[in-house]
């Protein structure tokens, strides 16, 4: 057969559709392998429900860094894994003020393969107040020489202000160790609800930790008690107890259980990068060794009750946290 | 790619288009399936490009072209073992790496020409001839186009002229009236 111009053009076109069909046929075929592996991936991921362990366990870290949040029952959590394995969760996280919960942020997680670049972050509606959560240690752990507290005077003349329709949130510290049986005694001639109490877990004496304050006054991280969490049938059921006077023993003995499941069931990176859980061993060592001891309190009730702490001797360093309109009932 | 690079490309392959296709003809033995293998030969060269390392490009697209064709082959070869297969695909016929048997070539009567009777040769003996002898491909070309080292090109080569040499005599040709190398 003879060669011709338009037998070259012909297998030169030939070529070109040939090539763009290949091309297009190794995108579609891409894209429906990552289509499959996500499907794949999802579904296993749904299955399997590790999301709902990561979700028990940022908010039992939640519990005891972050004072005074906590996710509203029954709030929609969003949970996805992306083609590389990271998990992202997301859930809000509320604070109690007076009865109500208010919608302060979002808690972004995202749990990658490798823990250590896990993130746990919490995104807040509005800028946050950095004197709102301050506590002062009542004495220095290593000299045992008596401490004082960063006083604010201009929390209680706001609180004399406000009309007394108005609820609030209230953060202060004690001027002794108390245990949490002893502060809630202490709180009961209040009409007020106790959310959360600093705890001391052996800082400064059994482990180093970050500090501030001044040369009378010293405040570490603050690691709190609060009502307990419990879960069951693999973290399907999770539950949580308020900080009731006859939940006190319950809750104890909830957080010793849950410190030690994670000490025993999860690496240190997870507890550390992921949920933000520093020297939690030396902490429950401590808490197992020397028992209970806050030094202060997060209360909300209305304002005018608030304001009654003012004249208790024992209490030091309040910081007025969130207000909000009268929801208040009398139990 | 950006234009430049598509329009060298182009030029290149429009400067290979006819010895490619001549080449695969040789080795397939159909003007249809020549065409399909040369547009697969650049589909190929250009999906590759990406693996060429500052080879010969003559060399280096007949090398392209031969895989092409031996690809063709094997793909034929399994097509046998489907059911209704010959329902399904071409029905092209297509030249056998290995050659036709060599009996054939002895029994055909109308093996007159020097390229037909290279037919019943085995594709490696039939691609270095043509190179060599088509293509005035240097030994150092056909050592890029067929993967060998220097001393199998001669060896391949010589082996291959014997053959057809072989063949030719038992036809009954005299060397002067062919002119064989």
């Amino acid at each position: 057969m003879e060669w011709t111009k338009d037998k070259e053009k012909k297998i030169l076109f030939k070529y070109r559709f040939a090539l763009t069909v290949k091309v297009i046929r190794v995108i579609l075929a891409t894209l429906f392998f990552f289509w499959l592996y996500m499907l794949i991936v999802s579904i296993s991921y749904d299955a399997l429900g590790l999301d709902k362990k990561h979700l028990f366990y940022s908010r039992v870290a939640m519990d005891w860094t972050q004072p005074n949040m906590q996710e509203d029952f029954g709030s929609i959590e969003s949970a996805e894994i992306t083609p590389f394995l990271t998990q992202k969760i997301s859930y809000p996280v509320y604070k109690m003020i007076g009865k109500e919960p208010e919608l302060v942020g979002t808690k972004q997680l995202a749990k990658r393969l490798v823990p250590m670049y896990s993130t746990n972050q919490t995104e807040y509606l509005k800028p946050k107040n950095e004197q709102e959560y301050s506590f002062y240690l009542p004495e220095h752990p290593k000299t045992g020489n008596k401490l004082e507290a960063n006083e604010h005077p201009g929390v209680w003349t706001k609180l004399d202000k406000v009309h007394e329709g108005t609820v609030a949130e209230l953060s202060f510290s004690t001027k002794a160790y108390m245990t949490p049986e002893e502060m809630l005694e202490f709180l009961k001639p209040y009409d007020l609800d106790v959310l959360w109490m600093p705890l001391y877990t052996g800082e400064l004496q059994d482990f180093e930790v970050g500090t501030w304050g001044s040369s009378n006054s010293l405040s570490v991280d603050p690691f709190g008690f609060t009502g307990g969490r419990d879960t069951h049938e693999g973290y399907m059921s999770p539950s949580k107890n308020l900080l009731f006077e006859e939940l006190t023993d319950e809750n104890k003995k909830l957080m010793l259980k849950q410190m030690k499941n994670l000490i025993e069931n999860e690496s240190a990176s997870y507890r550390e990068s992921f949920l933000g859980l520093s020297h939690l061993e030396e902490r429950y060592d401590y808490l197992m060794k020397e028992g209970f001891q806050v030094y202060g309190a997060v209360v909300t009730g209305p304002v005018k009750e608030l304001l009654k702490l003012r004249k208790n001797e024992q209490i030091q360093g309040a910081n007025l946290g969130d207000l909000s309109y009268w929801n208040w009932s009398e139990e | 790619m950006d234009d430049g690079r598509r329009n060298d490309l182009d030029n290149l392959y429009r400067k290979y288009t006819k010895p490619l296709y001549y080449f695969l003809l040789k080795l397939s033995g159909s003007h249809q399936l020549a065409e399909d293998l040369t547009q697969e030969t650049f589909v190929r060269a250009t999906i590759s490009l990406s693996f060429y390392q500052n080879e010969d490009v003559r060399a280096w697209l007949f090398k392209v072209a031969r895989n092409a064709y031996l690809d063709e082959w094997r793909r034929r070869q399994r097509r046998k073992w489907v059911p209704f297969a010959d329902y399904l695909f071409s029905k092209d016929e297509m030249a056998s790496p290995y050659g036709l048997p060599e009996d054939e070539a002895i029994q055909a009567e109308t093996s007159y020409d020097l390229q037909q009777l290279m037919t019943y040769l085995p594709e490696q003996y039939r691609s270095i001839l043509y190179l060599r002898e088509v293509e005035m491909f240097s030994y150092h070309e056909i050592e890029e186009a067929l993967e060998l080292t220097e001393s199998q090109v001669k060896v391949t080569l010589h082996r291959a002229r014997k053959r057809l040499a072989q063949m030719a005599e038992k036809q009954g040709w005299k060397d002067d009236e062919h002119g064989m190398d």
